[in-house]
């Protein structure tokens, strides 16, 4: 009988340098606090690794989101239990915006196929700005099924097994979301 | 606008933006990589050892029943020569009382013993 290959720890390594960016901004969006977000993936990363190290490369990405998800939606349940004003207060709060310094996105590194000159490279970092504001808006399911769909590349049986749901759903979910988004930033000025 | 094109556009531009990602949450995000890594469940010696082609009860994930199972034949194995010591010192100890009954050569004081009837009497009312 033929066994699925398990996987090394060199393969979970390169999985986890491969999605951790992106499951940061992923828990940002959802938590809205650097510190809290940092922690969500910690955290993440420790129970695909402890619970789920043994099983082969290809389930991490699915196994990665829904842990990433439960995790997300317990620090939702921790943090409503502790203190409802934290939540509200962060809705209103800048999101890092002082924070923001164009000199820094153009700064950036060139060898990649972005933008050349200074002004589409500061068009950019205000789309994304943008878009950062508007995926945050979004509904959590939503914001989960186009996140999963499009940024993870994950199809839609992948992320209907990591959500929970059905994929009938996942494709509901993903089209919202990209209208949603398309419509929010069109009527900002932005044409994708 | 095509929904598969404004999701691809979409993502490009987040991909982007993870170069922005400050320089002390990716090393939290690095330190937490290798944290994880460190803790990696892992199946390996009993995949190891299958490829040596001799995969058995003694290696792999049971090897943590394994001192279990020692501890307990070893305690079964203490029981069974205790039990057998002490069968081999009864029957020992009836063998000489049988044969100093069949010789006549009985201690005087094994006719002062009432448990030496009373095991007599027993003894016939068996057969």
């Amino acid at each position: 009988m033929e066994e699925t290959p398990l996987s090394s720890p060199q393969q979970l390594a390169s999985f986890l340098e491969s999605v951790e960016r992106r499951a940061f901004k992923q828990a940002i969006y959802a938590v809205r606090d650097e510190e809290a977000a940092l922690d969500i993936i910690q955290d993440s990363m420790l129970k695909l690794a402890e619970k789920y190290g043994d099983r082969p490369e290809e389930e991490y990405p699915m196994l990665f989101q829904r842990i990433l998800q439960n995790t997300i939606r317990d620090y939702y349940r921790r943090t409503k239990v502790r203190s409802m004003w934290t939540t509200l207060l962060s809705a209103f709060s800048p999101d890092d915006d002082d924070d923001y310094d164009p000199l820094e996105t153009l700064a950036a590194d060139e060898d990649d196929a972005g933008p050349r000159t200074p002004e589409s490279k500061l068009q950019q970092a205000q789309t994304l700005n943008l878009i950062d504001d508007e995926i945050k808006k979004l509904p959590a399911r939503q914001r989960e099924a186009f996140l999963m769909r499009y940024w993870e590349d994950m199809d839609v049986a992948e992320t209907a097994a990591a959500m929970g749901c059905s994929e009938g759903s996942v494709k509901t979910h993903c089209s919202r979301a990209t209208h949603a988004l398309a419509a929010a930033l069109s009527a900002r000025g932005i044409k994708l | 606008m095509n929904e598969e094109r404004c999701a691809y556009r979409i993502r490009q531009t987040l991909n982007h933006g993870l170069k922005d990602i400050p320089p002390a949450a990716a090393r939290r995000l690095e330190a937490a990589r290798h944290l994880a890594i460190a803790r990696q469940k892992q199946a390996a010696p009993q995949e190891a050892l299958a490829v040596a082609g001799a995969p058995s009860f003694w290696s792999g994930h049971h090897a943590p029943y394994l001192k279990q199972f020692l501890a307990a034949l070893a305690l079964l194995l203490g029981m069974w020569i205790s039990f057998y010591w002490h069968s081999v010192q009864y029957i020992n100890e009836l063998e000489q009382v049988d044969s100093a009954l069949l010789t006549d050569e009985l201690p005087p004081d094994a006719f002062l013993d009432n448990d030496f009837f009373e095991w007599l009497k027993d003894d016939s009312s068996e057969e």
